[in-house]
C-alpha cells in the first residue's frame, strides 16, 4: 500500500468514525428519554455558550476597554496568552509520550502496513478535528474583545491546531526511544515531573504578581501595572521568548484585510510547518503509543466509573508494591465483608483521597472564614456552609459508590446478601469518609477562630446523616437511571441533560423531605403557641426534629436504593 | 425439588421449571425445565444466541424470574433468595473482580459474604492448587484474564457450593490451568456438588458432562446422556457430540448456512439456496470464504 494509498485510507476510517458518532447520536434521541436529554442537553449548551457571547460586560464596554490598551501591549498579553496555553498542553505532553490510539484501532493500525509519519498525520488530523470544536468555547468567549472577530475568529482556530499539535511533537519527541531526550526522562515520572513543573511555575508566577515585596525587587517599586507590562513587552528576552506565537497573536488581532492576509498566511505556514515536523521527526513509537494508548484507556475506565482525572492520576500504588492491610472496621458479617472491601478501595486511593479532600477542605473552609456574626450563628452557619458545600462536592469528585462498582454489578447481584443492606454497606464507607473530611474542616475552622459554642456538637452530629442522606439518595437516582460517562466523549450531549434532569429530580426529593420536615415545626410551632408552652421549645427542638428527619429521610433513601438495586438489570447496556 | 417436598439425599439440587425470560419482545429463553443432581455435571450447549447466559444468570439471581419456578438446594430463588445464592457460586465468562483488593482480599471477601469460617487455611490451599500463590498481593486490576478466570474458580471452590454454574468457564486459561480445573471440577461434582457447565467447547463437554443439555432459541433441543443422544435420532449423521449438536440446532444452522450460500450462489447465480443441504453447504461454502480473506 503505498503512502497516500493508507493515507487516504486512514481519512476515510476518520470518516467512518465521525460518521459512526453522529449516527449514534441520533440513536440516542430515538428514545423518548433519550430525546429529552438531548434536547435538555442541547439547550444547556447552548444557553451556556449564549451567556458566554452575550453576558454583560462583554459588550460596547469590553470593546472600549480592549481598545484602550495600547496595540504592542495588547499584542504582548495576546502571546502571553498563547504561551500560557501552550505551557498547559505542553504539561499534558509528560503524560502522552506516544499516540493514542482508541481501543477498538490499537491493534489494527499497528498492524497495519502504514508508515508512521501517515499514522502520525492521521491522529493529528483527528485532534485537529476534535481541537475544532473546542474552538467553540474559546470563540464564544473571546470574540467580542477581539478587534475584528471576522479576522480573529481564524486565529483562535489556527492557535489553538498549532498548540495541540506542538505538544503532540513533545510528547512524541520525549518517547520516540532513538532520541536523547528519551533517554533523559528513562524511568522518570515524566506525569509527575510535568506537575511538579507546572505547579512550580504557577507558584512562580502568583509570588511576582501577588507579592507586592518580590514584584517591587524585580519591577521597581510603586511601578504601575502597566508600566511593568510595557517594560516586560520590550525586553528582548521577551520578545524572543514570545516570536514562535507572534504570527498567531498578529491574526488574532489583526484588523485589517492586508493584516489579516499575511498573517493568515504565516500562521499556515507555522502550522504546516510544526505539523509537517511533528509527523517526520516521530520515529520508533509504537512501544509509547501502545503505554500512552493503554494509560489513557484506563484513565477512561476510571472516569467512567465516576472517579475525577485527578484522583485516577493520585493513585499511589505501583503495581507489584506490597499493600496495606486494612482491619475489619466493621465487624465480619456479610454487610461488614462489603464495606471492608469499600474502604479498602478508599485507602488505595488514599494519596489522592487526602489531597482532594484536604483542598476542598480547606478550600470552603477559607471560604466560611469570610462569614462574620454572632458567635452561634457563625457556628451554625459555617458548618452548614461546609456541610453542604463539602458533602457536593466531595460526594461527586470522590466516589466509591455503586457508580465505580457498575462493571461489578453481576457479581454484587449474585451474593447472598438482601438488597437494602448491600445498598447500605456499599455506600456507607464512601459517606463515613467525606463525613470525617467535613468534621475536620469544622474542627479546623473552630480552631482558627477559636469558637468552641455549644451549638457545635449538635452540628457535627448532623453532618454523618446529612452526608449519608445525600449520597444514599444519589445512588438510588443512580440505580434507577445508570449510565456511564466521560466528560467530553461520546454521549455528552446526553449525559449534561441527564445530569441537570437528575439534579433536579435529587433536589425535588430533598425539598419534599425538607418540606414534610417544616410542616412539622409549623404543626409543633402552632400547638405551642395554642397551648402557650415555653416560647423558645421549638427553637431548641428544630435542630433534633432536622436530624431525626433527615435521618428518617437517609432510611427511605437507602430503601429506595434497595429497591432500585433490586429491579437493577445487569443485560441492559449502559452507556 | 422444590420447597416445603422433603430432603431426599439423591434429589436434584437444582430444578428448573418452565422458565421463561423476554428482553422487551425478544423471548431469550422458552418454557426451560431441567434438574441438576447432586454429582452430576449437566453440560449446557447450544449456538450463540440461544438463552446460555441468560438460562445461568437467571438461576445465579443476576436476573429475575419472569416467569417459572427455580429451586437451590430446596431453597426457592423468588421466596427465599438468599439461601438459595447461599448454596450456589457462579463463574462467568468474563470475571470482573474487584480492581482494589488482592487476590487474598478476594478470598477474604468471599468468606465473609458467604460465612465461610476458617477460611484462610483453606484459601492458601486453593490457591496453590488454582496456582495463585505467586499473585497472592496483586491487585484485581493488575490479572490478566487467566488469572481472573482461576480467582473465580477459587472462589467459587471457598464457598464449597452445593450448585456451581459456569459460562465458558476455561475460556482463558493456558493448557496446565485447563487440566487442573478439569480435575478440580470433576472432584467438586464426586464431593456431591450439582454443576452446569456450559461451554461452546464440545470436546470439554464430552469429556467432563454427564447430562447434556442442547438448547436453541430458548428452548431444549436434547435432554439426556451423551449415550442416549449417540442411541436418539440426533445421531444420524455420526456419532460425535459435534454432530449431534449440528443435527439438534439444524435450524440455526440451516439458517447461516442459506445466508452463505445466497452469497456463494449470488456470484454463481445458478442454483437454488433453498435446496442446499446444510451440512454439504457449510463445508462448500467456508473454503471460499477462506480464500477470499487469504
Amino acid at each position: 500500500m503505498g503512502r497516500s494509498h493508507s493515507l487516504a485510507t486512514l481519512f476515510a476510517l476518520a470518516r467512518i468514525q465521525w460518521r459512526a458518532a453522529l449516527r449514534k447520536q441520533f440513536r440516542r434521541m430515538r428514545t423518548p428519554g433519550g430525546c429529552v436529554f438531548g434536547i435538555v442537553g442541547g439547550v444547556l449548551i447552548l444557553g451556556w455558550l449564549g451567556v458566554m457571547m452575550y453576558a454583560p460586560g462583554r459588550g460596547s464596554d469590553a470593546d472600549a476597554t480592549v481598545a484602550a490598551v495600547e496595540p504592542d501591549l495588547r499584542l504582548f498579553y495576546a502571546q502571553v496568552f498563547l504561551c500560557g496555553f501552550a505551557f498547559l498542553n505542553l504539561m499534558g505532553a509528560f503524560n502522552a509520550k506516544g499516540l493514542y490510539l482508541p481501543k477498538g484501532e490499537i491493534h489494527k493500525l499497528l498492524s497495519a502496513p502504514i508508515a508512521t509519519q501517515d499514522l502520525v498525520r492521521y491522529r493529528l488530523f483527528v485532534d485537529a478535528g476534535k481541537t475544532l470544536l473546542s474552538s467553540v468555547i474559546f470563540i464564544a468567549l473571546f470574540w467580542q474583545r477581539l478587534p475584528q472577530p471576522a479576522y480573529g475568529i481564524f486565529g483562535i482556530i489556527l492557535a489553538l491546531f498549532a498548540i495541540t499539535i506542538a505538544g503532540r511533537m513533545i510528547g512524541l519527541a520525549i518517547g520516540n526511544a532513538n532520541l536523547w531526550i528519551a533517554r533523559l526522562f528513562r524511568g522518570t515520572a515524566l506525569g509527575r515531573v510535568g506537575f511538579f513543573l507546572g505547579l512550580l511555575v504557577w507558584m512562580g508566577l502568583v509570588m511576582t504578581f501577588v507579592s507586592d515585596g518580590l514584584s517591587e525587587r524585580i519591577f521597581g517599586a510603586g511601578e504601575p501595572l502597566v508600566d511593568r507590562m510595557e517594560r516586560i513587552a520590550e525586553s528582548p528576552i521577551a520578545i524572543a521568548l514570545l516570536m514562535p506565537v507572534r504570527p498567531l497573536a498578529e491574526l488574532l488581532l489583526a484588523e485589517t484585510v492586508g493584516g489579516f492576509l499575511i498573517w493568515l498566511a504565516a500562521s499556515v505556514a507555522l502550522l504546516v510547518l510544526v505539523f509537517e515536523c511533528t509527523a517526520r521527526s516521530a520515529g520508533e513509537i509504537r512501544e509509547a503509543t501502545l503505554t500512552t494508548s493503554e494509560a489513557l484507556a484506563k484513565r477512561l475506565g476510571a472516569m467512567r466509573k465516576g472517579h475525577s482525572g485527578l484522583m485516577v492520576m493520585g493513585r499511589t500504588r505501583k503495581p507489584g508494591a506490597r499493600v496495606r492491610r486494612l482491619p475489619r472496621l466493621f465487624g465480619r458479617g456479610r454487610g461488614g465483608t462489603v464495606a471492608w472491601a469499600q474502604c479498602i478501595g478508599i485507602t488505595r486511593f488514599s494519596m489522592a483521597t487526602t489531597l482532594i479532600g484536604l483542598g476542598v477542605v480547606g478550600m470552603v473552609v477559607m471560604l466560611s472564614l469570610q462569614i462574620h456574626g454572632r458567635a452561634e450563628k457563625q457556628v451554625m452557619v459555617s458548618s452548614l456552609l461546609i456541610t453542604v458545600l463539602g458533602t457536593m462536592y466531595l460526594a461527586a469528585t470522590m466516589r466509591f459508590d455503586f457508580r465505580s462498582n457498575l462493571s461489578r454489578m453481576e457479581s454484587m447481584k449474585s451474593w447472598p446478601l438482601p438488597a437494602g443492606r448491600l445498598f447500605f454497606a456499599t455506600v456507607f464507607p464512601q459517606a463515613l469518609m467525606v463525613t470525617v473530611l467535613i468534621w475536620i474542616g469544622i474542627l479546623v475552622r473552630v480552631g482558627v477562630t477559636s469558637n468552641f459554642h455549644p451549638v457545635l456538637a449538635p452540628c457535627l452530629a448532623l453532618v454523618p446523616v446529612v452526608v449519608y442522606a445525600w449520597v444514599a439518595l444519589d445512588n438510588a437516582v443512580f440505580l434507577f437511571f445508570p449510565v456511564k460517562f466521560i466528560p467530553g466523549q461520546d454521549g455528552a450531549l446526553h449525559h449534561i441533560g441527564r445530569s441537570i434532569m437528575l439534579l433536579a429530580l435529587r433536589i425535588i426529593l430533598l425539598g419534599a423531605a425538607g418540606l414534610v420536615l417544616g410542616v412539622i415545626l409549623f404543626v409543633l410551632s402552632e400547638i405551642t403557641e395554642a397551648f402557650g408552652w415555653e416560647e423558645g421549645l421549638v427553637e431548641s427542638v428544630a435542630p433534633w426534629i432536622f436530624f431525626i428527619g433527615t435521618l428518617a429521610a437517609g432510611v427511605v433513601f437507602s430503601f429506595a436504593g434497595g429497591f432500585a438495586l433490586r429491579r437493577f438489570d445487569v443485560s441492559k447496556a449502559v452507556s | 425439588m422444590l420447597e416445603g417436598q422433603e430432603a431426599d439425599p439423591g434429589a436434584a439440587l437444582l430444578h428448573v421449571r418452565e422458565l421463561v425470560r423476554c428482553f422487551d419482545d425478544v423471548v431469550a429463553v422458552d418454557g426451560l425445565s431441567f434438574e441438576v443432581r447432586p454429582g452430576e455435571i449437566l453440560g449446557l450447549v447450544g449456538p450463540n444466541g440461544a438463552g446460555k447466559t441468560t438460562t445461568l444468570r437467571t438461576i445465579a439471581g443476576i436476573l429475575p424470574v419472569q416467569s417459572g419456578e427455580i429451586s437451590v438446594a430446596g431453597h426457592s430463588l423468588d421466596s427465599d433468595p438468599i439461601a438459595a445464592k447461599s448454596e450456589l457460586a457462579w463463574i462467568p465468562d468474563d470475571p470482573q473482580p474487584d480492581e482494589n483488593l488482592t487476590v487474598k482480599e478476594h478470598l477474604e471477601f468471599t468468606a465473609g459474604i458467604y460465612g465461610v469460617a476458617e477460611w484462610e487455611a483453606l484459601a492458601d490451599q486453593l490457591l496453590e492448587r488454582f496456582d495463585l500463590s505467586p499473585k497472592a498481593e496483586a491487585l484485581g486490576g493488575e490479572l490478566s484474564r487467566g488469572m481472573r478466570q482461576k480467582l473465580a474458580f477459587a472462589q467459587a471452590w471457598l464457598t464449597a457450593p452445593k450448585v456451581l454454574l459456569m459460562d465458558e468457564p476455561l475460556s482463558g486459561l493456558d493448557p496446565l490451568g485447563i487440566r487442573a480445573a478439569k480435575e478440580e471440577i470433576r472432584k467438586l461434582a464426586d464431593g456431591g456438588a450439582a454443576i452446569v457447565l456450559s461451554s461452546h467447547l464440545l470436546k470439554l463437554i464430552e469429556e467432563l458432562a454427564d447430562r447434556l443439555l442442547i438448547i436453541d432459541h430458548g428452548r431444549a433441543m436434547f435432554s439426556g446422556t451423551l449415550q442416549e443422544a449417540r442411541e436418539s435420532e440426533l445421531a444420524r449423521g455420526g456419532g460425535s457430540l459435534e454432530e449431534i449438536f449440528l443435527t439438534a440446532t439444524g435450524g440455526s444452522i440451516a439458517e447461516e448456512v442459506d445466508v452463505l450460500g445466497e452469497v456463494e450462489l449470488g456470484a454463481g447465480g445458478e442454483r437454488d439456496a433453498g435446496s442446499v443441504d446444510p451440512v454439504e453447504s457449510v463445508e462448500a461454502a467456508v473454503p471460499v470464504v477462506e480464500d477470499e480473506e487469504v
